[in-house]
């Protein structure tokens, strides 16, 4: 993965570089490679944007003729004098170029001599591009070089709204996991997170890897819907913290005559002192007026919102969210685990909305001097899409949270349905594979050269992302760290190694844990 | 256009009459001799040259030269080992009173073109043929035990100035197959109506695999040169669209072996049949004229620096060719171009 790979034929500063390939085949190149094209005066630090075959009279003479089975050697096997005889291409797109006399890294407004030669970048051309801060850890080597673990500032990160976008099984749950643990590493922000399929605590439960509690028992308090949970803080929601607004975005498809039954119902219960909950099953026509309410629209309401009347976690006067901003004011990270609930999207809908609702409301009207906190919100589209953004705070609270220090991070699978509105507010972006046109425009709206990354996202593999943003010195697409216990400690926790105290005390919890389970 | 069409009936018939009388004479024996491609084959170094026109002033013409040799090995693949370009530029002319004022090898070569059509590019021709000897005869000094190819016919005329007898005897000396190999040959050395490739073309179906046929004696009286080795005609890879003139140098007495070794460097899909190492040095001379706008550059520089009227030198700017790019027919040429 060294050396030359060939010199530039053709270019310009806004179309980016043409090179000629001297390797005889072409797959020893990728899409996201970096690469270096060196002029005279400066130094190009360039991303492979595409790879391909110009078409040639004779290799369409030749294609399918029965030569090709006369054993005759093909295009890779022949050396020409100026290079392999079958060549093909690469476009680089030119992000940074560095002065030779002095290192200085600058914005490419310009473009190398023709033959200019291109070389896979090395380790020392990547290191004067990616600066370490005191805040920055690595998620994942940068792709075409020696294994090079690339730094991003999580300070920087969480400092304003940002997007984790991935179609399914691109590798989304290992990349969250590891921006949570670096999030933590280095005492960034404080993060809340829920945890659908328990994959996050102690041990995940899908495949039995280490989660955030793990590597940060002093760190993350864990709360549970579900009460089996050993390691967690049994999760209370009183009913009467319900507006129509969590119903709304929890059950997604209520019909118009619903959801103005639901909010008359609302109105009706205020002067009763009862909950939402209870006053939806409690309502007649007769008690909300016939001229507003009918009794199609409030059946159907009631029938919809009978799976809440007997749900353990909705007790009134034990509320959780109190602790938990306890926990978040002391510097502490949340994790919200669903158990048994998470396989019910309704429940997470819920939960999420009320939670997050709440914690707006605490962070933006109640003029405290909060930690900064980083809330990760999963399948966000049901949260964004226009049929109920108008129902929840999420479109605020990525435009304006940033001021309060609580940070909006989203992930998610469909950034089409997710309002151009909120990803405009998105200052990084981690772009996992995605295939659909639209998902990918909507993914990469407001990025610069959007054309050149939805060429690479397109054909980007699972495990691979790219990272968009101010966290990051430039563009970059990363080979995701695997995610193995040693890689975490290696790479992530790095300096901040848990020292044995803190090994022992794990292992403590961890005995602890099992010994509950096997009770 | 029935006239026309009549006309072209009439024509064709007659040429198709000639054509299968011919073949209904032609009883020729050829004596083919099988051989294979050998697996393990030591280096080879092709040889080409090519050139370029640069300028026509009066009788004067200047003209670019090249000549490319490339070592290949062949190891699975073909893989350049080293190569050597030489450049050189020169001037020939048409007018032997200018010719005195050069130097012998202008002379001889004059001498021996004279009366030709396009004298002049029959002159540069020689000068590329020259130059194409002794970058062969410098690469058979340097090396030793390789196989040695050159583009064209081993051939040379009766003049001092001529290299192909030492290209023969490096080769010899330093213990090289030496084969001159033709990209097209107009021979017809078995007394056939047909040019040689064609009638081997046609008759060349009669054997399979590699195949190499040796062209009669006759041949060497009918060159008005001397033929500096043995022609045969050579069916280089199984499924060579093509019969290649071959001229064996030296090794003479083991063709079959020969021709096994050079036959292991036409495996290549875009040149099945011909030695791509051939190829590629024919590549690389040809550069002379992809160059040529930056000679031309050169050449008005130095031209203004020398005095000469640049009006004039402007318009003595040639086509690759030599023709004039000012003649009044390229303007007529482009003028109907742009109207088509």
């Amino acid at each position: 993965m060294t050396g030359k790979i060939g010199e530039i034929v053709a270019g310009s500063v806004r179309e980016g570089l043409i090179a000629k390939l001297s390797m005889p085949n072409p797959e020893d190149l990728e899409v996201g490679y970096p690469s270096i094209v060196e002029g005279p005066a400066y130094d190009y630090f360039c991303l492979v944007e595409n790879v391909y075959n110009e078409e040639s009279d004779i290799a369409n003479e030749l294609a399918g003729s029965a030569l090709s089975e006369a054993g005759a050697l093909g295009a890779i096997a022949t050396q020409g004098f100026n290079g392999p005889v079958f060549y093909a291409k690469a476009l680089l797109r030119q992000i940074q170029r560095i002065r030779k006399s002095d290192g200085k890294v600058m914005e490419p407004q310009t473009i190398p001599p023709y033959f200019a030669e291109c070389r896979h970048a090395t380790r020392e051309d990547v290191e004067l591009i990616y600066e370490r801060t005191e805040k920055s850890a690595p998620l994942g080597t940068i792709r075409g070089v020696e294994a090079f673990h690339i730094h991003m500032d999580f300070d920087k990160l969480t400092q304003k709204p940002f997007a984790l976008f991935g179609r399914t099984g691109s590798g989304k749950s290992v990349l969250n996991k590891l921006i949570c643990l670096a999030t933590l590493a280095t005492d960034a922000s404080s993060i809340l997170l829920f945890d659908m399929h328990s994959e996050y605590g102690m041990y995940s439960k899908a495949d039995g890897s280490k989660g955030l509690k793990y590597f940060f028992p002093e760190k993350v308090q864990v709360f549970s819907l579900d009460r089996k949970n050993p390691e967690a803080t049994t999760f209370i929601l009183d009913p009467r913290e319900i507006t129509p607004g969590d119903l709304l975005v929890a059950l997604q498809d209520l019909s118009g005559g619903m959801v103005d039954t639901l909010y008359n119902i609302d109105k009706w219960r205020r002067g009763r002192g009862l909950d939402l909950i209870t006053a939806v099953d409690a309502a007649t026509v007769a008690d909300l007026g016939e001229d507003v309410a009918h009794e199609m629209s409030l059946s159907g309401l009631k029938r919809r919102m009978t799976r809440l009347s007997r749900i353990p976690f909705l007790h009134e006067g034990k509320d959780s969210f109190g602790l938990m901003m306890e926990r978040v004011k002391e510097g502490k990270s949340v994790i919200l685990d669903f158990g048994d609930y998470g396989t019910d999207p309704f429940f997470y809908l819920f939960v999420a909305n009320i939670v997050s609702r709440r914690l707006f409301e605490t962070y933006t009207e109640r003029n405290l001097d909060l930690p900064r906190l980083t809330l990760f919100l999963e399948e966000a589209h049901k949260f964004l899409g226009p049929e109920v953004a108008s129902y929840t705070i999420f479109g605020r609270l990525a435009r304006e949270t940033r001021k309060f220090n609580l940070i909006l991070a989203l992930v998610d699978q469909r950034p089409s349905r997710i309002s151009d509105e909120v990803t405009s507010q998105l200052a990084n972006r981690f772009v996992l594979s995605l295939k659909d046109p639209n998902d990918l425009e909507h993914a990469l709206s407001g990025v610069s050269e959007r054309g050149m990354w939805e060429s690479i996202v397109r054909t980007i593999p699972p495990q691979v992302v790219a990272v968009i943003g101010d966290a990051i010195r430039i563009p970059t697409v990363l080979n995701v760290l695997e995610y193995t216990a040693e890689n975490v400690e290696e790479h992530i926790l790095g300096g901040r190694r848990l020292d044995a105290g803190k090994m022992e005390d794990i292992t403590k919890r961890v005995g602890e844990l099992f010994d509950n389970r096997e009770r | 256009m029935p006239a026309q069409a009549d006309e072209i009936e009439t024509e064709l018939s007659r040429i198709a009459g000639v054509h299968r009388e011919a073949e209904a004479h032609e009883d020729l024996a050829l004596e083919y001799h099988s051989f294979n491609a050998t697996a393990e084959t030591p280096d080879l170094i092709a040889v080409d040259g090519s050139y370029a026109f640069l300028l026509n002033l009066d009788a004067w013409y200047l003209a670019a030269l090249s000549t490319a040799a490339l070592r290949y090995t062949g190891n699975g693949g073909y893989s350049l080992a080293a190569h050597r370009l030489h450049q050189r530029v020169m001037a020939v002319s048409t007018r032997e009173d200018f010719v005195k004022t050069q130097s012998d090898r202008h002379q001889a070569i004059f001498a021996f073109t004279r009366n030709r059509q396009q004298h002049a590019n029959e002159m540069v021709n020689e000068f590329r043929r020259c130059e194409e000897a002794l970058l062969a005869m410098r690469m058979a000094a340097d090396h030793k035990d390789l196989l040695l190819a050159v583009d064209g016919t081993l051939t040379t005329f009766p003049k001092e100035y001529a290299f192909g007898g030492d290209v023969v005897r490096e080769a010899e000396q330093n213990g090289h197959i030496l084969f001159g190999v033709s990209k097209d040959s107009d021979l017809h050395a078995f007394g056939s109506t047909r040019r040689d490739e064609e009638l081997l073309r046609r008759h060349g179906r009669e054997v399979e695999g590699c195949a190499f046929v040796r062209a009669p004696g006759v041949a060497a009286d009918r060159q008005k040169t001397f033929l500096l080795g043995d022609v045969y005609y050579v069916r280089l890879h199984p499924d060579a669209p093509k019969w290649f003139r071959v001229d064996l140098g030296t090794s003479k007495d083991d063709p079959e072996r020969a021709f096994g070794l050079l036959a292991a460097y036409c495996r290549a899909r875009h040149s099945l049949g011909y030695p791509m190492p051939l190829m590629e040095a024919h590549r690389m001379a040809v550069t002379v004229r992809h160059l040529k706008p930056m000679y031309e550059q050169a050449v008005l520089r130095r031209a203004k620096e020398l005095g000469l009227n640049l009006r004039d030198v402007i318009d003595g700017l040639t086509h690759v060719e030599g023709k004039r790019r000012s003649a009044y027919h390229e303007y007529l040429d482009r003028l109907t171009g742009d109207r088509r």
